[in-house]
């Protein structure tokens, strides 16, 4: 199993390689911070169209050369500065915009986890019950409703309508830090919409999932043997149909970890997403590929994890 | 890099082959296979509504009095009235004009994307699970790399960069959304073409190019067909929200991400100008994730509905 | 806009930063100047009062969510010379002058109007004297001592062993050193009197020291402490940690990335001189936090739940019919400055021809983009006919409107279609003209996309074009990112500058954004003359140039308004040359503030001079 993950390992380095020299040429291509900066304003100190050339090399051809100086410097620590931020280092910025998305990311995370086995197993257990109707219809309209749609139509039930009511608790925007009633003021739409986005996709699948072993044929012999239903559900069943989840599991944590766009957007939430997408626009070319490296360093190392722990969990699955 | 996926598709695959490796009559089969789908109501009646919807798209905008980019069809900002059904716009736009054609531009867009998707993805799986060997890997390792490259990212950069028409977008969606169905693909074909009737063809002199999409691809069909309808629904989903980051098609030609994007101030006041696009992306997206669920158990008739 | 160099400001203001792309809306600068709508009428009795003749509350902290949070605090570095950081500074540091609502100087620091004199040889000497008993914020003096050091770290240079004379190599980070650069000689007479002497008279000069430093907390030799600034500055933080000492109402607190940015009330204040401020003394407020609300529509809804107690955006059509008619907010607006334009690529195919682009101009209809978009909002603010000058804005007393006297920008399809004809143009099958050999009239118009109100604006003029066979076609890029691809790209400014000889002059047909006047409109020449870095429209003429020159060295101000009217004429019409009307200004763009009524006892309801943003007469707020 060590010799699989290394191997897994060695053979992630060159995926990460690739797919960041996709990233970084596409966004290369996207537009120049000189341009976006400079272009209009002829007043300026020609040093200081100079220093952004030196600061990404954009006298440089942008591959190999000015990604292989992106990557020595990144490879070193070296994570760059971002320009829409006074030209601060962007591992601070990591640091911090982390930080914020984790305060989002590890709740919600825990709340579809648990939702996830509650809802998939009620619904799969109880096949074609009311219960299983109900949660199937709303995983079903989960699914199909974008993400923006959902953020504000939540910000305008809860706050503005339960607020015409006199009621108001939860804060539409932005994130306090000044004790911890004010973080779940301010934290709890954009974790209800997090929620929503993967816990309607997981319990779908957990109920396929627990479908699948509660047919299978040595549940049926459990069941034959006379055991109770709920020991046949609960120490037979339910140890197998949760292994599936775990890969669900990393990447949906992984994906929310490396920031929510739309809900971070929404909800004018500091974390990784909204950082990125205002990299994206201001061509902050350090910002962008940071948080792009890490979402994707995030996604490749979560999967592996997840294949190791499957590979524990269900001893079918030989590493070789 | 969602490996454990691909065994996960495999076996449903391998349910599907032993149900349908064997038919020889391909009618009997499909004749089935609607017979199937049409017991399966709540698919049948997700299907008439998107064919009904799809149809107003072209319908409604042609017979309102009022054309979708019309500034000052009516008094700026009212609320639905005998008159405009849907309201109006800021500019006096009739809203319900709008919308329906917003929904022609967005279905337009939406088709398009999931037959190209379709067709990148299916060719580079059917490639893929058919020489196997080192281009299987090659072309495996470049749809993981899509895989886990933040699909915004490049959704966000491409549109900053090419997009703003309609096609432009189609094929920036597409560009991205071809790994899953690719995988699919590649799964059946993985199994297939150790299959009796393939070596049989092979043994009969048949080219790798006949074998693959005169014998092997017409019994993928089922499958492909419910990516297919679902890829719909998630390009509906993504360019809406393309739009909602101001990156969607240009105006004033409306899609219905257009639509929600300028609605979204008003919520507080004007929440029917939000919740008319919205509640028809969600409600297309829902009927073809039922008709795609619909389909798929009619497809595989060891599903469980049917035990 | 306390800002020395108006060109640049003028530019990045208008050129928008992009942060704020997702929520559809850049900030732009809203800029303002009140129309005497709510101008305060406050007389302009200086001195500091007790705060409680004003102030009967002088607690709570006062929410402002803004869209954009400024990428540092060093507001000369041309890299992040935004007006989210102008408007944030505004609070704290006071200049030489301010400028108050009607878009006029007043001084600030200065107990009185600096004496102006011409000595004969064409330079020019200014005594000014400051007002007595000014301190900074840590309770040291403010004195002349504090603006010669402003001058010498504006100015400082360090020895690079080329000849200083022609290449100066400069320390401290400013886009523009116009006014600075003139001065001869600066001597300071006693703590509260100096002199200036310009080699030339330079009409923008009292934008100049809109800031001015203090020197006690930095190196004294300017090299030193502008090398120090410029690393200070981001934070608003000295090495110790503390807070750069304030002159103006507020002190910098705190700054949470993303997040907030937090100042404090300065109780050593020395007094609003503002004719706009009704409190002359400490603000009532503890203090102001910016918090940094994205997405414009966040930052009313974040209004409407009363979690901010002001925002200033820009025009939005939800603010018209939601906020104006709750009394639970009070909405606000102002006509500044800042007008939105229609500006054409000389070096088209088609616009080329002096006959297309008044054919454009004629189709035009400017009073039904005041109706749909502007009037809603500002009522009786705009005049309905929509703008006709770039250098004076219809709430000026010089305007005057060009283009509608030349009958420009009334929606006349026929006589624009008559213009086309004349041109060699016919009308095609589905009613869009073509020319045998420029090929179909299609132009494109791009602007930065994701701003709703300029969307619209442009559909509305599309429709008018539309009908009058002009075929317009929608070319946006969101964000600021539009201007660096499109007329501000390196191609296309080549193009314009080598006179459609180099780069590409088809990057762009038609561009629709917003420039940023001030109190002295000399600097909209600066978009308009020969070669200029901001001239992207290919204009060139050097009788425009010439008698610009001559406008800015005007010193009598009657003579030199009209002279800018005058050269108005060469852009907005086709001119005394005949190559001109590349400008079609649509209207001023009025700033939009919104407040919350319910808990702000009073407010500082005419927000702006200028581009001054919320912060300016921030003594003035006062909760219930």
């Amino acid at each position: 199993m060590l010799i699989y993950a290394v191997r897994r390992i060695i053979a992630a380095i060159p995926l990460i390689l690739a797919a960041t020299s996709i990233v970084f040429v596409l966004t290369s291509l996207g537009g120049d911070p000189v341009a976006a900066r400079l272009a209009t304003c002829t007043t300026c100190d020609p040093s200081a169209y100079q220093r952004l050339i030196d600061l990404y090399d954009l006298d440089k051809p942008v591959y190999p050369q000015r990604y292989m100086g992106w990557l020595t410097d990144f490879a070193s620590g070296d994570l760059g500065v971002a320009l829409t931020q006074g030209e601060r280092p962007v591992k601070d910025i990591m640091l911090e915009r982390g930080k914020n998305t984790f305060l989002i990311a590890v709740p919600a995370f825990i709340v579809i986890a648990i939702g996830a086995i509650i809802f998939g197993v009620y619904s799969a257990v109880r096949q074609y019950s009311v219960g299983d109707y109900v949660i199937t219809g709303a995983s079903f309209i989960g699914i199909s409703m974008p993400t923006f749609f959902f953020g504000l139509l939540l910000q305008f039930f809860v706050v503005f309508t339960l607020q015409k009511t006199g009621w108001k608790f939860f804060y539409t925007s932005g994130l306090r830090l000044e004790g911890f009633v004010e973080y779940v003021k301010s934290a709890t739409l954009p974790i209800i919409t997090l929620v929503l986005v993967s816990l309607a996709g997981e319990s779908r699948f957990q109920r396929a999932a627990t479908l699948e072993v509660i047919n299978s044929d040595y549940i049926r012999t459990a069941r034959a043997k006379g055991l109770p239903e709920r020991t046949v559900i609960f120490k037979h069943a339910l140890r197998n149909a949760l292994i599936p989840l775990v890969t669900v599991w990393a990447l949906d944590f992984a994906g929310l970890l490396s920031g929510a766009v739309i809900t971070e957007t929404i909800f004018a939430w500091p974390g990784l997403g909204r950082e990125l997408i205002n990299a994206i626009f201001a061509q902050d070319l350090d910002l962008m590929m940071a948080v792009t490296v890490f979402a994707i360093f995030l996604t490749v190392s979560f999967n592996l994890i997840a294949d190791l722990i499957y590979g524990v969990l269900d001893p079918r699955i030989r590493f070789d | 890099m969602t490996d454990v996926a691909t065994p996960r598709v495999s076996e449903t695959a391998a349910v599907l082959i032993e149900a349908e490796a064997i038919t020889t009559e391909a009618k009997s089969w499909s004749r089935q296979t609607w017979e199937r789908l049409l017991h399966h109501k709540l698919a049948v009646v997700a299907a008439f509504i998107l064919v009904f919807l799809t149809i107003s798209f072209w319908v409604v905008p042609a017979l309102s009095p009022y054309s979708f980019d019309q500034v000052g069809a009516g008094v700026p900002r009212q609320a639905p009235s005998a008159k405009h059904w849907f309201g109006t716009d800021q500019i006096g736009r009739d809203l319900m004009t709008r919308v329906f054609t917003g929904g022609q531009f967005s279905i337009r867009i939406a088709a398009l994307v999931a037959i190209t998707t379709t067709v990148i993805g299916a060719v580079i799986g059917a490639i893929s699970g058919f020489f196997g060997g080192w281009i299987d890997a090659t072309l495996s390792w470049v749809t993981n790399m899509v895989l886990v490259i933040p699909a915004l990212v490049i959704l966000l950069v491409l549109a900053l960069r090419f997009g703003s028409g309609p096609w432009a977008i189609a094929f920036i969606i597409a560009a991205l959304s071809w790994p899953r169905i690719s995988r699919i693909v590649r799964g059946l074909f993985l199994s297939y073409k150790e299959q009796d009737f393939v070596h049989a063809a092979r043994a009969a002199g048949a080219r790798p190019g006949r074998i693959m999409f005169r014998h092997i691809l017409p019994n993928t069909f089922g499958p492909i067909m419910v990516e297919t309808t679902l890829n719909v629904g998630a390009a509906i989903i993504i360019e809406s929200t393309l739009s909602f980051l101001s990156l969607g098609v240009q105006p004033p030609v409306p899609t219905l991400g257009n639509l929600m994007n300028e609605a979204k101030g008003a919520i507080d006041s004007r929440a029917y100008e939000l919740l008319f696009p919205g509640g028809i992306v969600t409600m297309i997206s829902l009927c073809v994730n039922f008709l795609g669920d619909g389909l798929r158990d009619a497809l595989d008739p060891t599903s469980r509905r049917t035990r | 806009m306390k800002r020395t160099n108006w060109r640049l400001v003028a530019m990045l203001a208008a050129l928008v930063t992009v942060l704020a792309a997702c929520g559809g809306t850049t900030e732009e600068t809203t800029a303002t100047t009140t129309a005497g709508t709510q101008g305060t009428t406050a007389t302009t009795t200086g001195g500091t009062e007790a705060p409680t003749e004003y102030c009967t509350n002088n607690t709570g902290t006062l929410i402002w969510a803004h869209e954009q949070e400024p990428p540092d605090m060093h507001l000369d570095d041309p890299n992040n010379n935004l007006t989210t950081t102008a408007w944030t500074r505004q609070a704290i540091w006071d200049g030489l002058y301010g400028i108050d609502a009607t878009t006029s100087f007043f001084p600030e620091l200065l107990a009185e109007e600096g004496v102006v004199t011409e000595n004969g040889d064409g330079s020019v000497t200014g005594t000014f004297k400051l007002r007595d008993g000014l301190v900074w914020s840590d309770g040291d003096d403010l004195t002349a001592d504090d603006v010669k050091f402003t001058f010498d770290v504006i100015m400082a240079t360090t020895a690079d062993g080329e000849d200083e004379d022609t290449d100066p190599d400069f320390v401290y980070l400013i886009g523009d050193r116009t006014g600075y650069d003139t001065i001869t000689d600066f001597t300071v007479t006693s703590p509260t009197e100096f002199s200036i002497t310009w080699s030339a008279f330079f009409a923008g000069w009292k934008a100049t020291f809109s800031e001015v430093f203090p020197s006690h907390v930095f190196n004294a030799d300017p090299a030193t402490a502008a090398a120090e600034m410029n690393e200070q500055l981001r934070e608003f933080k000295l090495p110790s940690g503390d807070p750069i000492p304030s002159s103006g109402p507020m002190v910098f607190s705190n700054w949470q990335r993303g997040v907030q940015l937090d100042l404090v009330r300065n109780d050593l204040y020395n007094g609003n001189m503002s004719p706009d401020a009704q409190n002359k003394g400490l603000a009532c407020v503890e203090g102001v936090t910016i918090r940094y609300v994205a997405d414009t529509d966040a930052q009313i809804n974040a209004l409407k739940a009363g979690e901010a107690h002001i925002i200033m955006t820009q025009p939005q059509l939800a603010f018209g019919d939601e906020l104006a008619t709750d009394p639970n907010f009070t909405v606000a607006a102002a006509a500044g400055p800042v007008f939105e334009h229609w500006g054409l690529n000389l070096f088209d195919t088609h616009l080329s021809d002096p006959l297309v682009r008044e054919a454009v101009a004629l189709a035009l209809n400017k009073a039904q983009v005041m109706e749909a978009l502007y009037t809603p909002l500002f009522g009786d603010l705009l005049p309905g006919e929509g703008l006709g000058n770039t250098y004076w804005m219809s709430n000026q007393p010089d305007y005057e409107n060009h283009q509608g006297d030349a009958g420009y920008g009334l929606g006349d399809a026929a006589a624009a279609g008559a213009k086309l004809e004349e041109a060699g143009y016919t009308k095609g099958g589905d009613g869009i003209y073509e020319h045998p050999e420029r090929g179909r009239l299609t132009l494109r118009v791009g602007t930065t996309g994701g701003n709703a109100l300029r969307e619209l604006q442009q559909q509305i003029i599309q429709a008018q074009m539309k009908e009058a066979g002009i075929e317009i076609t929608i070319d946006n890029v969101p964000g600021g990112a539009y201007f660096g691809e499109r007329p501000f790209s390196e191609a296309a400014l080549e193009c314009a500058n080598s006179g459609g000889t180099a780069g590409n002059c088809d990057v762009w047909d038609i561009t629709q954004f917003a420039w940023v006047g001030g109190p002295w409109p000399g600097g909209q020449s600066f978009s308009y003359r020969t070669g200029s870095g901001n001239n992207t429209y290919g204009f060139s003429s050097e009788a425009f140039d010439a008698r610009s020159d001559e406008c800015d060295s005007t010193v009598d101000d009657a003579e030199r308004a009209a002279c800018y009217n005058e050269l108005d004429t060469y852009v907005t019409t086709l001119g005394p040359e005949g190559n001109g009307l590349f400008m079609l200004p649509l209207t001023q763009k009025p700033s939009f503030f919104g407040y919350l009524s319910s808990a702000l006892a009073k407010a500082a309801v005419a927000p702006d001079a200028n581009s001054a943003g919320p912060l300016v007469n921030v003594v003035d707020y006062m909760f219930n």
